[in-house]
């Protein structure tokens, strides 16, 4: 316990935590109490299209007045859009970034631990993951998930509650984002528990017959995750700019649900006449990857402990 | 100690004698060089001056090296050494200076007059005629340039620049000849007789005769042709018979002479003249086709004012004119220059650039984005030509698909419809639509209007169809991805879900819409914003809403309505020939249409043109959009 106060310490300690810190806290208290804002009427609705959010030649609104963020091209309020767009974007990041942080893990672990034809094709198979095009390799999975069922039960029984309809929406979208974003991971993991494997403690182990399972979750994960942590605090940072991508190319969350991206789309043919349709949901997409890729810098000086040094 | 000291002192002594003897030695070196450097450059030197000047400069480099290549490898040393980290000599340097020859004055000004030529077309005696370029641009390449098979909606603006039809509309509704000197109808409306103009040609040179209007008239029954305009031209007497492949020949088409078609109809019908003045009078060569069903190919045989001088497809079409086109004194363009790809704010930034000639072609004339703004500019806002048109938006509820098969379904979803805020969404492009006809069509009526918006009686109807909670699921609204559609989409979305209907929008592009929409059980529901073809309101709920128009993959009939009282009532309409009589059947056709809500209409939208200044003439009118055959370039 003491070393864990003296780690949080630490942690609380670095100003690079600190200011990412408190915009994440912003973003997550925003993003947490904005249906709660709705209902006691402190924020309009973000799909409500308000008869005074126009002006007479049917154009949106500038920031003010009743509106402080203006409206959009539909007479919606941009704040709550905004405000609601933080629920989708850091939901589908940090799903995302769990399910990548998973695949990455596992296939490392396994590629350096195992070594061999197994970690040769694993890696092979990673590279050529690495190869393509994150964005476009999600467009095309979204374009093969769109309207599929997920059979989660074996064949021949009828457990369809278990079924997950692909539609487009949040849980195909991380999921999408998840399967891109892995092979990033795959590579440093993999070469962290090569080290691993190879020192004393673990050969100890090994000679007092320790199992290859008990080896992994007991010795070399405790040993790599604050590799892991940083690695995917920063990963997410990445996966909400891809949300926000496929947001924007119109493959993300259907409307009317507000997100980022799909919000810069609507507001790029107004980028003239009203540039707070784009400004103002590209604000919150620089913050909020500001605030991870802070938090991960500074999580990675606080752990790493050469950097420390 | 001191013997060394003074050894040291003579060896440092002499040292530095030996680099006083160097650097005087290098001084004198450059002094030399200096003298024999030639002076600032001096036009018009003496050749013998120049000749003398580089004969000595050469006789101090190595004897091997020839003039211009040791000018060549100097230069590209020179040039190649800071590229490349290599630290060159600064005499070599100056000796690239040393080895340009210096020009005598003629050769000068011959090189200043060659540069100077590139840009001074102007003052050439064939740049004082320069060609006349029309450019425009469009998102996407046209399906096909064939009458028969290209869409109305996307492509008719440069079908036109390809073939003309026999017969004009001009006024709106007013028939007049294009290419025949006079046309008549008999007394019951059935036959139709036109005499072709002498010396019509096709743009091979070939004569443009009756026969060619027959056989294109026969290809809209071809059922191997994938057109979906045979209804149009149904009518004609034998066309079932030949679609049937029961006879070779349509009976009803005749051509008694090379200028002379007759066209003979079963039934009375007081629009074919509007037919002929569109597609369905367009001749295409039959020599240049394999066989009727045959595409036109990207270089059509034509008989328009232009003809294609090449298109690269998803780049741009290059028209250039018709040597054979029969009234030169309208080709006003050498060239018309369709760039293929980007959306309309691209094109109005071209526009505005001047890289366009009008801004937008196929949207609403001007992006909704910007029409304020370019409505107050002082620079754009007196370019902004305004018409209205045979247009209507319309929110298609297919009557096949469940639950829109109920009609308290479609009646409350037509009630959720706030047609007054798709009005507030762009009040100057559109007009609020109340009824199913166009104002500006002969026959509209003011006081038949749809369901009024009305949220609660949307729920109440809702319940009564059984749906106390709203309707279950969410329906699916495909729509084009033009601005005011996909705005028209959203805001639609909102009202509908306020009253129940959850929607779920699907965009597609707006070239994709007309192969979606007319095939049975595949969209529940779609926004379209659709020209009319004829300015008649037979164009407008005849084919719409009759039966007999349905098909299982190209219906006209795209609610997919089958009503025998409607059926009735639009065939007994169709042939009368007492107008009063008729335009009241036609309102009773929209009233039962409008209260079983198969189309929601949304709006009629007005057409507008934004040109450049040296554009000159009446671009814009209410049937055929553009015409570029009235419209000029003056510097």
């Amino acid at each position: 316990m003491p070393s864990f106060q003296r780690w949080l310490g630490g942690v609380l300690r670095n100003r690079l935590v600190l200011a990412g810190g408190c915009i994440l806290v912003l973003l997550v208290l925003s993003a947490l109490t904005a249906p709660l804002l709705v209902k006691v009427g402190l924020l309009p609705s973000p799909i409500q299209q308000f008869s005074t959010g126009l002006d007479e030649d049917g154009m949106p609104l500038s920031a003010g007045g009743k509106f402080l963020a203006g409206t959009d091209n539909l007479g919606r309020d941009v704040f709550s859009r905004v405000l609601f767009g933080t629920r989708v974007s850091l939901t589908v990041g940090v799903a995302a970034m769990l399910t990548a942080t998973l695949i990455g893990v596992v296939v490392g672990v396994v590629a350096g631990y195992r070594g061999g034809k197994l970690d040769l094709l694993l890696m092979r198979f990673t590279e050529m993951n690495m190869t393509l095009p994150a964005i476009l390799l999600a467009v095309a999975f979204a374009g093969v998930m769109d309207g599929r069922i997920l059979h989660l039960h074996p064949n021949g029984l009828p457990w369809h509650w278990l079924d997950v309809e692909l539609k487009r929406g949040m849980v195909s979208l991380f999921l999408i984002i998840g399967f891109v974003c892995w092979p990033g991971m795959v590579r440093v993991i993999r070469a962290q528990v090569m080290t691993f494997k190879e020192r004393e403690f673990i050969m100890a182990s090994r000679a007092l017959g320790a199992s290859d399972a008990r080896l992994i979750c007991r010795h070399i994960l405790p040993n790599i995750l604050p590799t892991i942590i940083v690695m995917a605090v920063m990963l997410t940072a990445n996966t909400i700019l891809l949300e926000a991508g496929l947001g924007y190319l119109g493959i993300g969350v259907p409307p009317p649900a507000p997100t980022w991206g799909s919000m810069i789309t609507d507001g790029q043919p107004y980028f003239i006449t009203a540039p707070h349709l784009v400004i103002v949901p590209g604000i919150a997409i620089v913050l909020t990857v500001l605030a991870f890729n802070l938090l991960g810098q500074g999580l990675q000086e606080v752990l790493d402990p050469k950097r420390r040094g | 100690m001191s013997t060394d000291f003074e050894q040291k002192k003579t060896k440092g002594t002499e040292f530095m004698a030996k680099e006083a003897i160097s650097t005087q030695r290098r001084k004198e070196a450059k002094a030399q060089r200096n003298e024999l450097l030639p002076p600032a450059p001096i036009f018009g030197a003496p050749r013998e001056d120049f000749l003398t000047l580089r004969t000595r400069r050469f006789s101090q480099r190595n004897a091997e090296r020839d003039g211009f290549v040791a000018f060549a490898k100097t230069f590209a040393s020179s040039a190649l050494n800071p590229v490349l980290g290599i630290r060159s000599r600064p005499r070599r340097l100056h000796c690239v200076f040393a080895l340009i020859p210096r020009p005598s004055f003629p050769s000068f000004a011959a090189v200043v007059i060659l540069f100077l030529s590139l840009f001074c077309r102007a003052a050439s005696p064939t740049a004082s005629l320069p060609r006349k370029v029309l450019r425009l641009a469009r998102p996407a390449d046209p399906r096909s340039l064939d009458p028969a098979l290209f869409d109305s909606n996307q492509d008719g603006l440069l079908n036109v620049l390809l073939f003309q039809a026999l017969l004009d509309i001009t006024n709106r509704t007013e028939v007049i000849n294009n290419q025949t000197r006079d046309w008549s109808v008999s007394t019951d409306q059935r036959t139709y007789t036109l005499h072709l103009l002498p010396g019509l040609k096709f743009s091979n040179g070939c004569p443009v005769t009756a026969e060619d209007h027959v056989y294109s008239l026969e290809r809209f029954f071809d059922l191997a042709l994938p057109s979906g305009k045979g209804t149009y031209v149904r009518n004609i007497k034998g066309g079932r018979a030949f679609s049937e492949g029961r006879t070779n020949h349509v009976s009803g088409l005749r051509a008694p002479t090379q200028d002379t078609l007759e066209i003979e109809l079963d039934e009375p019908d007081l629009t074919f003249k509007y037919v002929l003045a569109e597609d369905w009078g367009k001749a295409v060569a039959r020599e240049t086709l394999a066989r009727p069903s045959a595409d036109c190919g990207p270089r059509p045989v034509c008989t328009g004012p232009y003809v294609v001088k090449d298109w690269v497809r998803g780049a741009r079409i290059r028209f250039e004119k018709n040597p054979y086109y029969f009234r030169p004194e309208r080709q006003f363009f050498d060239e018309i220059d369709v760039m293929i790809g980007g959306d309309e704010s691209t094109h109005l930034m071209m526009f505005e650039r001047g890289e366009l000639d009008i801004a937008n072609i196929t949207g609403v004339g001007v992006p909704v984005s910007d029409f304020k703004r370019l409505s107050r500019d002082p620079v754009w806002k007196d370019r902004i030509e305004q018409s209205p048109a045979f247009t209507l938006g319309y929110l298609c509820l297919n009557t096949e698909m469940p639950p829109l098969d109920k009609v308290k379904v479609r009646q409350a979803i037509a009630c959720a419809v706030d047609k007054g805020h798709l009005q507030r969404l762009s009040p100057h492009l559109i007009d609020s639509g109340t009824g199913l006809l166009n104002p500006i069509i002969p026959g509209y009526d003011p006081s038949i209007r749809g369901h009024a918006h009305d949220t609660d009686r949307a729920r109440q109807l809702l319940r009564e169809a059984g749906y106390p909670s709203g309707l279950p699921g969410t329906l699916e609204l495909l729509h084009d991805d033009r601005q005011h559609i996909t705005r028209w989409a959203q805001a639609l979305q909102a009202d509908l879900k306020s009253a129940g209907i959850g929607i779920t929008l699907r965009p597609v592009n707006n070239s994709q819409m007309g192969s979606i929409t007319g095939v049975r059980r595949r969209v529940s529901m779609y926004i379209a914003d659709s020209n009319g073809t004829l300015p008649d309101p037979k164009d407008w709920l005849a084919l719409s809403f009759h039966s007999k128009f349905i098909s299982e993959t190209d219906s006209y009939n795209d609610s997919f309505y089958s009503n025998p009282i409607v059926d009735r009532l639009l065939d007994e309409a169709g042939p009368c020939a007492d107008v009063t009589r008729r335009f009241e059947l036609y309102h009773e056709v929209e009233r039962i249409v409008l209260r079983d809500a198969l189309y929601v209409p949304l709006g009629h939208r007005k057409l507008f043109a934004l040109r450049q200044p040296w554009l000159k003439g009446n671009l814009i009118e209410p049937i055929w959009w553009y015409r570029f055959d009235r419209v000029w370039m003056e510097p």
